[in-house]
């Protein structure tokens, strides 16, 4: 979002938080204390934890604010820093007040959260607040980014997108048993979009896993970006299908969800020299207006090829093949 | 008489004879007594009668407490002064190579010296730290005459002339030092001490701590002792070399009486090369000190036990009488801060500077090198404490500062402190976490014999912070607990999270630890006199074997798998698709490069600046500053305001008025501002409604964003 | 528009993945012309584990009788009486209602008469209703408007905001109602008829979503802990529903703090005194708002 603007000072300067440390309670009431390894990313895995069926889950939150936040002489006071946690699926808020350490600059606590309140990944952020002009309650200052808690995930991955499963199409759900010889499908109609290889296919995820410029990993890094390119486009595609619009003024909405950073990212390169904002109402209005949107179909392949690197998996493959060749003839 | 005085009758007063230049018969002569008496009082086989005491102190023209008490030296010697030594006989000239001048100087080099030496010296008996202090002392005109005038400039003059003019290195240091003296009536005077130290005991030319330090050609000495040695060793020639005149005075307080007395043994000593002034030819060195009668000629100076006054202008009184030494280099410069350039190319206010620089690098390399030595817990204080401060004339320029290991080496001090503390644990589960792994090393058998003694050497790692300023290394140290070894742990997978290791060898282990004292001679024998690493030595290959260095690069090997183990992220099991798929799919954090715009195309303007505030209408006031692109007149842009939400909607609010300031106009018919062509940066004032605003704006956040758009072709 | 019930009811409830539901959402069957293939999904239902709580049952039986009750009136009156009521019967925790397959498989298995009965009037259901987000999808509305309103056991806020078609069209899509004392500040301002017109209801939500990029109501207005205990039991119990009058009870948890709810009815019902709402007086009838 673009800059907000309050109608009273605010602090300025970076507020930074983390995750230091992570543990969950079995159901026998035993805490486990995760790894640091399962913070890593702005992210903590908690789906790293060796508990089976935890039902809580306790994150040691700290954040550090600029020195300004308690000296005095500064417009606010009664400053308290507060930790949130939301996910928009289980319409979570669960929150905490920190304390501050002896100087003011780092605030810490421990946040509760139960697994039976989380779907998949909730947000973790904080909010400063305080007295400002005699109104108390003010926000002021957020961090500039947040901290993401992934109760499936074993391993931390903020950016983490796309699931895949490896299914036998020929054993597949109706249409897809019909189509027993596709290598993959992507799926962008769920929560989350998903890549499915087919079992089927012999040797394709070990291609697709193949490492090293013989053939195996010439064939496999083509693939790769040959699947990414099609990642790309479904997801885009499925996005802008499911566009709600702004109530004030018509315009089109990011998704708050998958499909707002995968919009966001594409049109990055489909339309650089656009804000966010323009760029989606300007997609929008091709899509359903009646001309311009069969022009932005190279537009949208171009920032799908981008984004999977298919050129550089090309120029590598060429330039394998010549040493392959090179190989045989001497 | 009284016999519990400071030193045995007998040796005070055959030193008071010597001193004075009298022999036995001449007292037993002046006091009316036999030469045969005067023999038993300084063999200790009889004490003088009362009465008789009165006289031998008018004999060597002192008072009779002195003589009752004898804590001082009478003052009837020879005047304090300097002793060239002269060529050998056999000797070639020795030219250029005085050891003090054989590098650059370097306040970091002589900081590890320096503290690693008082690390060695330190009364171990006491849980106190040795407490080491850096004085950066800038001394101008009459200040510096007063202090040159203290230690007989004008006898050492004449052999600095003859160096200046020497082509050599040497020549050029000594004559730019000179010049810095007589040019700009400046002496920069670095003084090192150390308290709750040995101090430099032992005789004048003996083997002992002294004569290591003052007598030997700048070379080793080695001291017998678990957890002491190779102190003053080869590297003590780096406190000569910090000096651009070669030049050392030295002040110290003995922990165990010498001569019976312990306080302020004074010398001092110059390192030049072959000279030659007059009709003498001088091999080297030179010491400042009382003559002693009992050299060849009576001419070689020897420490003396100075007086109250004479140390205050040799600027060398010590702040108490805790044992330790006072180094003081004269002349002293660090090549490092002067910016590369040479000593004579510096300005005024690059020298003034200097003083500055110096300490700021003498901080930093202070607690590089010894942030683990001045970390303390466990219940115990640290091994020591360093601080520094700047002096011009007597005044103070920086306050005392004490090097805090905790700001200097956050994440690292966490470390030993928590190693200390015992509160290390098998695995980090929280961030601040120190984890704690034992590695064995094999120590071998001095003599080259087989097998070897295992040593539990004490691994620790930690999360790197962001003052560090290297990531993903490990440092090694020993018993002082002076960085050694300090290198990146190679191959290290990309997934890490940024840490810091420390490994504990020898006693740094702990007295208790498996094999420590083993571990820490053959760690001795294999550091170098730059103490930067461990390696091969003659040392080690004599003692050892010439194959025993090959245990320290096993060390390090198990050493960097055991940081692995801590560090690396397991692998999860395989995710479905693998590895490739799943790094292909995370979605990039960096959007790609910016795609080339269509050619000629306009680019958009950009909302550059805004601000805004509520004014009493209870409207928002609203000043923004746009770019206008690359053809501003071929673009228009539309100013709209919105209210901030968390989720759903934002609110439009409209504008009451717009006022175009610079650079564009408004219409009120387009709702738009309109550039002026070729505007690099245009400026506008708007209002909203308040009418519109779905909220009052005391409980508002605003948004202005521009609606941008390519006007319609005419 | 009409769906007779369907032949084929699975036992338990499932998972019906977006893609098979999407497919299943043809013109035919949005416009009341085709019947799911209700055999041929079965199949494809991913089973949650056999536990009463999802049986399909119960939760059909209250379908037939809201459609009963309201057989007569607009089905926009039922959603009072059945949000509670869903909610008291399927028994989830929040990280299983957030799966929108349960839902899903809801209304193409269980109960695809009950959605075109409640969104077929304009002769379309919109595919939404089916498989959607959660504050637009006909089952997981429902739920999660009981589950945010409720004030501990207390059904009645919920079933208050329920009445007013705005209220839960808008309310339950900010993320602001995530907070429990703000939902309830609002049930309050909506029974004590501060707002009762549609643009009052939409203003009052915009104020309340506005204000709190200024004001953290978690502060001056804070609730108290989940008590995870209450909602646990209360999940594993059996449900036993009341006669058709008499709200059911929900879980034990505490009620939301009674200081920190008035403090933000009065500071809510402040903003809203200077909130722009066109046409004041006149009362409009809530209508059904289509999407997009």
């Amino acid at each position: 979002m673009a800059r907000v603007i309050r109608p009273y000072p605010t602090l300025k300067g970076t507020v930074a938080l983390r995750v230091q440390a992570a543990s969950v309670k079995g159901p026998d009431g035993d805490w486990e204390h995760l790894d640091v390894a399962a913070s890593a990313d702005r992210t903590t895995a908690l789906g790293s934890a060796d508990t089976l069926g935890w039902t809580t889950a306790r994150l040691r939150v700290s954040v550090t604010v600029p020195a300004k936040a308690t000296a005095a002489g500064e417009p606010w006071s009664d400053v308290n820093v507060l930790a949130i946690l939301t996910e928009g699926a289980t319409n979570l808020r669960a929150t905490v007040l920190l304390r501050p350490t002896d100087d003011g600059t780092e605030w810490i606590g421990d946040l509760d959260v139960l697994r039976a309140d989380v779907f998949h990944r909730a947000n973790l952020t904080v909010q400063m607040v305080g007295t400002v002009g005699g109104v108390p309650g003010r926000v002021l200052a957020e961090p500039t980014e947040d901290w993401v808690i992934d109760v499936r995930a074993a391993r931390p991955e903020h950016g983490q997108t796309f699931t895949v499963r490896e299914t036998a199409f020929s054993r597949s759900s109706l249409w897809l048993r019909n189509m027993p010889d596709l290598p993959w499908s992507i799926n962008a109609a769920g929560s989350r979009p998903e890549v499915r290889l087919n079992t089927d296919m012999e040797r394709l995820t070990e291609l697709l896993d193949a490492q090293g410029d013989g053939p195996a990993g010439i064939v496999g890094s083509l693939l790769l970006a040959q699947l990414g390119e099609a990642m790309w486009t479904a997801t885009f595609h499925a996005a802008l299908g499911d566009l709600e619009s702004d109530e004030e003024d018509g315009s089109p909405l990011f998704p708050a969800d998958w499909r707002g950073e995968a919009l966001r990212d594409m049109l990055r390169t489909v339309l650089p020299d656009l804000t966010p904002g323009e760029a989606l109402r300007e997609v929008h209005r091709r899509r359903t207006g009646d001309h311009g949107w069969g022009e932005l179909q190279s537009r949208i392949q171009a920032a799908a090829q981008e984004r999977a690197g298919l050129a550089k998996a090309v120029r590598e493959a060429v330039r394998a093949l010549e040493k392959l060749e090179r190989e045989e003839s001497e | 008489m009284d016999v519990e005085a400071g030193e045995d009758f007998g040796p005070w007063l055959a030193r008071q004879l010597k001193l004075a230049g009298m022999t036995q018969t001449e007292l037993a002569n002046k006091i009316e007594v036999t030469r045969a008496a005067v023999s038993a009082w300084i063999t200790g086989r009889a004490t003088p009668r009362v009465e008789t005491i009165g006289r031998i102190a008018i004999a060597l023209g002192t008072d009779t407490v002195t003589v009752h008490t004898r804590t001082t030296d009478t003052q009837s010697g020879l005047p304090v002064t300097w002793y060239h030594r002269p060529q050998h006989e056999d000797a070639g000239r020795e030219l250029g190579n005085a050891a003090a001048f054989a590098f650059d100087p370097d306040v970091e080099v002589l900081a590890r010296e320096t503290c690693q030496n008082s690390l060695d010296e330190r009364l171990s008996a006491s849980e106190r730290p040795v407490r080491v202090r850096y004085t950066l002392h800038e001394l101008t005109g009459e200040h510096m005459h007063r202090f040159l005038d203290a230690m007989h400039w004008d006898k050492l003059l004449p052999h600095y002339e003859a160096v200046a003019d020497q082509a050599q290195k040497v020549g050029r240091v000594v004559a730019a030092g000179l010049r810095d003296m007589r040019e700009r009536q400046r002496l920069v005077l670095l003084r090192v001490d150390d308290y709750n130290a040995a101090g430099l005991t032992g005789d004048d030319y003996a083997d002992g701590r002294f004569a290591a330090v003052v007598r030997r050609q700048l070379d080793s000495h080695k001291q017998a002792g678990a957890g002491l040695g190779g102190s003053y060793g080869l590297g003590k020639a780096t406190i000569w070399g910090t000096s651009r005149l070669g030049l050392v005075l030295i002040n110290s307080t003995l922990s165990e009486p010498h001569e019976g007395r312990t306080d302020n043994r004074v010398v001092g000593r110059l390192d030049l090369p072959w000279r030659q002034v007059g009709d003498q030819v001088l091999a080297g060195p030179a010491w400042f000190g009382r003559p002693d009668p009992a050299s060849p000629r009576g001419e070689v100076t020897r420490s003396w036990w100075a007086e109250a006054d004479e140390i205050e202008r040799l600027h060398l009184a010590r702040d108490s009488d805790e044992p330790g030494t006072s180094f003081l280099i004269v002349g002293a410069y660090d090549m490092a801060s002067f910016d590369k350039r040479t000593s004579d190319e510096v300005s005024d206010e690059d020298e003034g500077a200097s003083v500055l620089a110096m300490r700021d690098r003498l901080l930093k390399a202070l607690g590089r090198n010894f942030w683990a030595a001045m970390t303390g817990g466990g219940g115990l204080a640290p091994m020591l404490r360093a601080s520094v401060r700047v002096l011009r004339d007597g005044t103070e320029i920086a306050p005392e500062e004490q090097v805090d290991p905790e700001r200097e080496q956050p994440s690292r001090t966490r470390a030993v402190r928590a190693f200390l503390d015992g509160t290390t644990v098998d695995r980090r589960t929280h961030a601040d976490d120190v984890a704690m792994k034992l590695v064995t090393m094999n120590v071998p058998l001095e003599g080259g014999a087989k097998g070897g003694v295992p040593h539990d050497a004490v691994l620790l790692v930690t999360r790197a912070d962001d003052d560090d300023d290297r990531h993903n290394c490990l440092v090694a140290m020993r018993g002082n607990r002076m960085v050694v070894r300090d290198r990146r742990v190679p191959a290290l997978p990309g997934n890490v999270r940024p840490f810091q290791a420390v490994l504990l060898l020898g006693l740094a282990a702990g007295p208790d630890a498996r094999g420590a004292e083993a571990a820490e001679h053959f760690l001795r024998a294999a550091e170098p006199p730059e103490h930067n690493k461990w390696r091969q030595t003659e040392e080690l290959a004599a003692r050892y074997s010439y194959s025993a260095h090959r245990r320290i690069s096993t060390l390090v090997r198990d050493a960097n798998a055991a940081v692995k183990d801590l560090v690396v992220v397991p692998r999860a099991e395989r995710p479905a698709g693998g590895e490739r798929l799943k790094k292909a799919m995370v979605r990039r954090a960096k959007p790609p490069a910016r795609s080339q715009s269509r050619r000629g195309a306009p680019t958009a303007p950009i909302l550059d600046t805004v601000e805004a505030k509520p004014i009493d209408s209870g409207a928002w006031e609203v000043y923004g500053e746009i770019k206008p692109g690359s053809v501003p007149e071929a673009v228009f842009a539309a100013p709209t305001a919105r209210f901030a939400v968390r989720s759903g909607s934002a609110p439009v609010v409209s504008w009451q008025s717009v006022e175009a300031i610079e650079g564009c106009t408004w219409s009120d018919d387009d709702r738009s501002l309109t550039f002026e062509p070729g505007a690099r940066r245009a400026t506008f004032r708007a209002v909203t409604d308040p009418t519109t605003h779905p909220v009052r704006a005391s409980s508002s956040g605003l948004v202005v964003e521009l609606r941008t758009g390519e006007k319609e072709q005419h | 528009m009409t769906f007779e019930k369907p032949s084929y009811i699975p036992e338990f409830i499932g998972l019906l993945d977006a893609e098979t539901a999407t497919e299943q959402l043809t013109e035919g069957l949005l416009t009341g012309v085709e019947k799911p293939r209700s055999l041929a999904l079965d199949e494809l239902v991913q089973p949650l584990p056999h536990e009463e709580r999802f049986r399909a049952r119960p939760v059909r039986a209250l379908l037939d009788r809201v459609m009963h009750l309201c057989r007569n009136e607009k089905p926009t009156a039922a959603d009072e009486w059945l949000a509670p009521r869903l909610h008291a019967t399927l028994r989830l925790t929040r990280a299983e209602a957030a799966d929108p397959e349960l839902w899903s498989c809801l209304a193409l298995l269980v109960a695809p008469d009950y959605v075109v009965w409640r969104h077929g009037r304009s002769g379309k259901v919109d595919a939404v209703r089916f498989q959607g987000p959660h504050y637009k999808q006909a089952f997981a509305r429902l739920w999660w408007a009981a589950e945010m309103f409720r004030d501990g056991d207390d059904y009645r806020p919920a079933a208050r905001i329920c009445r007013n078609q705005d209220m839960l069209n808008t309310a339950l899509r900010l993320d602001v109602v995530d907070h429990r004392p703000v939902a309830q500040a609002v049930a309050v301002l909506l029974e004590r008829g501060v707002v009762t017109t549609g643009r009052e209801v939409n203003a009052l939500c915009t104020v309340v979503n506005a204000a709190a990029m200024t004001l953290a109501y978690d502060v001056i207005a804070p609730d108290i802990e989940r008590d995870q205990v209450a909602v646990a039991d209360w999940i594993r119990y059996e449900a036993v529903l009341p006669g058709d009058l008499v709200l059911p009870t929900g879980p034990a948890e505490s009620r939301a703090p009674q200081e920190s709810v008035d403090t933000l009815t009065e500071l809510f019902a402040d903003l809203f005194k200077d909130a722009p709402v066109r046409d004041r007086e006149q009362v409009d009838e809530p209508e059904e708002v289509t999407s997009r």
